[in-house]
């Protein structure tokens, strides 16, 4: 066939050049550079991408101008007069060269996937789905490069002129940089961004895109689908201006009807693109709207008084002790990291709101009415669709007869039928929260054994927004999801009933200043609370589909055919638990043991990432280190560190599987742990590395009276705990920073055994402003002077100190001036 | 075969290059006369379908220019006066890329074809010399052979002789006269001798129009006993340039010998001598400029 001759032609022609080695070689530096640099203990997949973000957006520029140099090659060799006149089949020879042109750039662009490739095997990595995903990702970036290429092409067509290499770089350089060189790109959110950005190089290259879920969504394939039909279109432009050139119209219909198709499917990909897309941000602008309106109508100041006045009341008859009211300002909503280090304002903690205390107030009154056993039957439906059956039984050990009491229960469900001791029972949701309010036939009286039947059912598809400085920065992610493939119900998203008012979600509002926007932003992220909740059994009994895995804390009892034909029903029970998680999909259950501690995770399968035997065994080792080194520091094995825990990594639906996203996405769920659920403790790599000032702290404690650590700053923490003083936790920003460095290197010279080897910061330490830091340098002194003992000694000092008056602000003069102190009384033979 | 053009233009923006072009061309060699300028090259052009015409008609064949442009490709052979070639790739790669242009799809058949048409231009043993590094010579000879290739019925060669050695020319004009026994073919040419021996049939263009077109004898019957030779010093020579046409003037011992078109005899001594090509060619010209 003459395609393929001309197509072997056009090749040695590319091929028999000068410049084409040098790209070559400029591309396999690159690619030795890459393979010279790997360090996959990373998500091997993140890891490609991240290191190919550079490659890609160097291929996708220089590479597609060898396809403006084919287009204009007769045109520079004299050759287009004579090539006009020979009688070949237009069509042919510029399919031929359109193939030639694009076939190195699909080489390169395919490189990223081999490199992946080869780092599965390497390692011995079995292929699995995530494996064949993660390919079928980097093979996509064939897409864009096929674009550009013809896009280069189409301008070297156009353009007979020597210019044509510098208007396609120009075009080139351009495009591949629109979505971050636009004056407005920082205005518009990801799912904006994405329609000026071909490639998605940079999008990919980013971890917000990832957790935000693009990748792994169809619109993203969709958006392949869109560029690979603009693609398709201009290489058909192409023949069309050629054949139209040499006054050869043979056939054209097929390539005006062809366009049109494809015409077609760009309007059908972009418009389900932006279904999809659109769909996310309705569902986390619905629950915005939904939770703001709550916190802004509950907060006026006319509330505020109210509430004042009740709490004094309440005081004041002795309904309410003063431990009560600690224990109300003690509960802190469960923050997720939703800032970066430089958003202060996304990190401090928020004061409780008036309406969440006045509705704990209310709240008290139901504190000792608990369900003791769970009896859920939950059946998937099509399009996320939930329907439960949940019996429970509950007893009222309040010393009131109630009339009514409240549940806690997401607000997207629609009750179809509750009776209350066989007897059907009025309901009422509370306005804009996720409480219903029950109205039994009879009074409870107290003591009275009660029987609760609920039918309810819901879509669970829940999406939340997490706003950023900028909004090309901001988040979405998944809070519960159910479909035929993917379950992720965790206990704290409130998909059964427990007795109680408090928020199972709360909005956190704040403004993020900028001089970029002239007006301030408003934020309003949607923060799910871990609140503490009583003990109870759980029978649960699932009908899904036959291939859906299941993964519970809860034990598999049985596993039977439904009556349906390909539905499964998977029976399951828990005893004694603080809640229930329910996970399904292409999940795994790994366990790995680092010293004395063993760490048994629920990972992904769905996701590309490392194996994950390799992320428990990374886990195991950061909860074994982080249990030893705070043995080093109290001298004593913290009993808060159990032997075993369980955890599920990475069943936050979109997320990259590794400690950074773990504490940023809050995916372990502590209810997944069993019985001893709320004793987890998360330990990122923070525990060891320092603060970053991006984890949140926070601590909880809970009706049990263990203390949950959610983050990896644990030490801190676990000292503010000690000491009981809150104030620790969020103020003092400095002083933590440089705390947790000289705590850090305490550690390492303590670990590796050196004594004075040097100092202990370097002499260009600097504060976070960019001051030079005398404490550092005076700790380097006193480390000289007295030894590794004197600086752990200045650890204790600083930590007793937080929240007295040597050390109330947030002041590097007051920590200077205490390491004088202990300096001074050193020198004079103090201690 | 047979090419009409009849009322031929062809307008580039404003620009008439070519103006109501009427030629018919037979099996034989056609020669097209014309100074720098003219048209020809243009004329070629649209002839080998490289660029459209304006308006007119053009039969070749049976196939019609604007209707029948892939058949026309078909029976052509052209070598355009600036031409490039793949500098990368063999004498023999090349000449078998363009015979796959050309529709010789048969493998054996395309073989023989590029080495019997190496043969002919005396390329053989350079066939697996990448092109870039032949001689301008070479390079003709291959743009030459690529013309040939696929047995055109009607070849057109646009200055074809541009840049040959004496013995190449000779051995080119051969070969077209050779070819010009069965086929039409198109010789565009400035060069007066390239057509003197083997175009029965020829034209002179210039400023985009025919200004003549016939046979050679025509053309010499035209300038039949206005032919003289003269002996003539500087200042007799500026002269004669203001009375008569002077188509050469050669230094000969202290004065010039000059060859001038004249009706009567234009100066005393004047010897009347034969007519040739050139003398016609600057005959017509001369009539083509004054009217």
């Amino acid at each position: 066939m003459n395609l393929i001759r001309y197509y072997k032609t056009e090749c040695k022609l590319l091929l028999r050049g000068p410049g084409l080695y040098l790209m070559l070689a400029t591309m396999a530096g690159i690619l030795y550079l890459m393979l010279q640099t790997i360090d996959a203990k990373l998500d091997r997949a993140v890891y490609v991408m991240d290191i190919s973000e550079v490659y890609w957006n160097v291929a996708i520029i220089i590479l597609p101008l060898l396809a403006t140099a084919i287009a204009r090659r007769d045109e520079e060799w004299k050759t287009a007069s004579m090539m006009a006149t020979f009688p070949y089949r237009t069509w042919e020879m510029e399919a031929a060269r359109l193939l030639c042109a694009v076939t190195l750039p699909l080489s390169a662009a395919l490189v990223p996937m081999g490199a992946y490739a080869w780092l599965v095997v390497k390692d011995g990595i079995s292929w699995g789905m995530r494996e064949w995903y993660a390919c079928a990702v980097f093979a996509s970036f064939a897409i864009p490069m096929l674009f550009a290429t013809v896009l280069a092409y189409l301008v070297g067509i156009l353009i007979r002129k020597r210019y044509s290499y510098l208007i396609s770089f120009v075009l080139l350089l351009v495009l591949a940089n629109s979505p971050k060189i636009l004056p407005i790109s920082h205005a518009l959110s990801p799912h904006k961004r994405v329609w000026l950005d071909y490639s998605l190089v940079s999008h990919i290259g980013n971890a917000y895109s990832r957790m935000w879920g693009f990748i792994y969504d169809p619109a993203f394939w969709l958006h392949r689908g869109m560029v690979a039909a603009i693609a398709v279109g201009m290489a058909l432009a192409v023949l069309l201006v050629v054949c139209w050139r040499r006054r050869e119209r043979v056939r054209a219909w097929v390539a005006y009807s062809s366009m049109l198709v494809l015409g077609v499917t760009l309007i059908w990909a972009g418009s389900a693109m932006y279904g999809h897309l659109q769909e996310r941000v309705d569902i986390a602008d619905a629950n915005e709207r939904f939770y703001s309106e709550r916190l802004t109508s509950a907060n006026g100041p006319t509330q505020q008084r109210e509430l004042e006045q009740l709490l004094v009341a309440g005081i004041a008859a002795g309904k309410y002790t003063e431990a009560d009211i600690e224990e109300m300002s003690r509960i802190t909503l469960n923050k997720k990291a939703i800032g970066f280090s430089y958003n202060p304002n996304g990190l401090t903690s928020k004061p409780l709101s008036v309406s969440h205390i006045k509705d704990l107030l209310v709240g008290m009154k139901f504190q000792d009415l608990h369900i003791t056993s769970y009896k859920l039957e939950l059946e998937l439906l099509s399009r996320h669709g939930l329907e439960i059956q949940a019996t429970m039984q509950a007893s009222n050990g309040q010393a009131e007869t109630l009339g009514r009491f409240p549940i806690m229960l997401r607000h997207i469900f629609d009750v179809q039928e509750l009776k209350v001791n066989g007897a059907a029972a009025a309901y009422e949701w509370e306005e804009a929260t996720d409480v219903l309010w029950i109205t039994p036939a009879a009074d409870v009286i107290p003591g009275e054994h009660l029987e609760i039947e609920m039918t309810y059912s819901g879509t669970i598809n829940d999406w939340r927004h997490y706003y950023s400085f900028y909004p090309s920065r901001d988040r979405w992610e998944q809070a519960a999801i159910v479909e035929n493939n993917r379950l992720f119900l965790p206990a704290f998203y409130g998909w059964y009933p427990v007795i109680g008012n408090s928020r199972l979600s709360e909005s956190d509002t704040h403004k993020y200043e900028l001089d970029a926007f002239k007006e301030r932003r408003q934020a309003a992220d949607i923060l799910d609370t871990h609140l503490p909740r009583p003990m109870a059994d759980f029978e649960v009994a699932f009908t899904g589909p036959s291939g859906l895995k299941l993964f519970s804390n809860a034990s598999l009892i049985a596993s039977e055919q439904a009556e349906e034909k390909e539905a499964t029903i998977t029976r399951l029970e828990l005893h004694e638990a603080s809640g229930l998680t329910l996970f399904g999909g292409d999940l795994q259950f790994v366990e790995a043991t680092a010293g004395d501690k063993t760490v048994r995770l629920l990972t992904s399968g769905q996701l590309p990432a490392r194996s994950v035997e390799e992320a428990a065994q990374l886990t195991a080792e950061q909860y074994a280190e982080a249990a030893r080194t705070l043995k080093m520091l109290d001298g004593k094995t913290a009993t808060s560190f159990p032997k075993t825990i369980t955890m599920a990594l990475a069943d936050y639906p979109y997320s990259r599987l590794n400690e950074f996203n773990s504490i940023e996405t809050d995916m372990v769920d502590p209810v997944a742990a069993g019985p001893e659920a709320r004793d987890i403790h998360y330990l990122s790599k923070y525990s060891k590395n320092g603060y970053y000032g991006a984890s949140g702290a926070e601590i909880e404690q809970g009706k049990n009276g263990k203390t949950q650590l959610t983050t990896g700053q644990y030490w801190l923490d676990y000292s503010a705990k000690r000491r009981e003083s809150s104030y620790a936790r969020v103020a003092n920003f400095n002083a933590q920073y440089i705390l947790n460095n000289i705590f850090q290197v305490y550690i390492e010279r303590k670990v590796a055994g050196e004594e004075l080897l040097g100092p202990l910061f370097k002499p260009d330490s600097y504060f976070l402003d960019g001051t030079p830091s005398q404490v550092y340098d005076l700790m380097n002194t006193i480390y000289s002077q007295y030894g590794i003992e004197s600086v752990y000694d200045v650890i204790k000092l600083v930590y007793d100190s937080i929240g007295k008056d040597q050390l109330n602000e947030d002041s590097d003069e007051q920590m200077e001036e205490l390491l004088r102190g202990y300096l001074q009384r050193k020198t004079e033979g103090g201690k | 075969m047979q090419v009409v053009i009849q009322q031929l233009c062809k307008k580039y923006g404003s620009k008439q290059v070519l103006n109501g072009i009427n030629l018919t061309l037979s099996t034989g060699m056609f020669g097209l006369l014309g100074p720098n300028g003219a048209g020809k090259s243009t004329l070629m052009q649209v002839l080998a379908t490289a660029i459209p015409k304006t308006s007119g008609e053009v039969q070749i064949g049976h196939c019609k220019l604007g209707r029948d442009e892939r058949e026309i490709r078909g029976l052509l052979g052209y070598l355009p006066q600036e031409f490039g070639v793949y500098r990368k790739l063999t004498g023999a790669e090349y000449l078998d890329y363009v015979a796959s242009m050309k529709g010789i799809t048969n493998g054996k058949a395309r073989r023989e074809a590029v080495a019997d048409m190496l043969r002919k231009v005396n390329l053989e043993e350079k066939r697996h010399v990448r092109i870039g590094k032949y001689s301008g010579g070479m390079r003709q000879r291959i743009g030459i052979a690529q013309a040939l290739l696929g047995d055109p019925q009607f070849i057109i060669v646009d200055e074809p002789t541009a840049g040959l050695d004496p013995e190449e020319r000779m051995r080119f004009r051969d070969m077209l006269a050779e070819l010009g026994k069965d086929r039409t073919v198109l010789l565009s040419t400035h060069v007066v001798a390239d057509i003197d021996n083997n175009c029965q049939s020829m034209a002179i263009m210039s400023g985009g129009r025919i200004v003549f077109h016939g046979t050679q004898e025509q053309l010499l019957q035209r300038v039949q006993g206005q032919v003289w030779t003269v002996q003539v010093g500087d200042e007799k020579l500026a002269e004669l340039k203001e009375t008569a046409v002077i188509v050469t003037a050669r230094r000969s011992g202290a004065g010039y010998e000059a060859r001038v078109l004249a009706s009567s005899v234009p100066l005393p001594g004047a010897v009347q001598t034969t007519a040739g090509l050139e003398d016609g060619y600057i005959a017509v010209m001369r009539a083509g400029n004054s009217q």
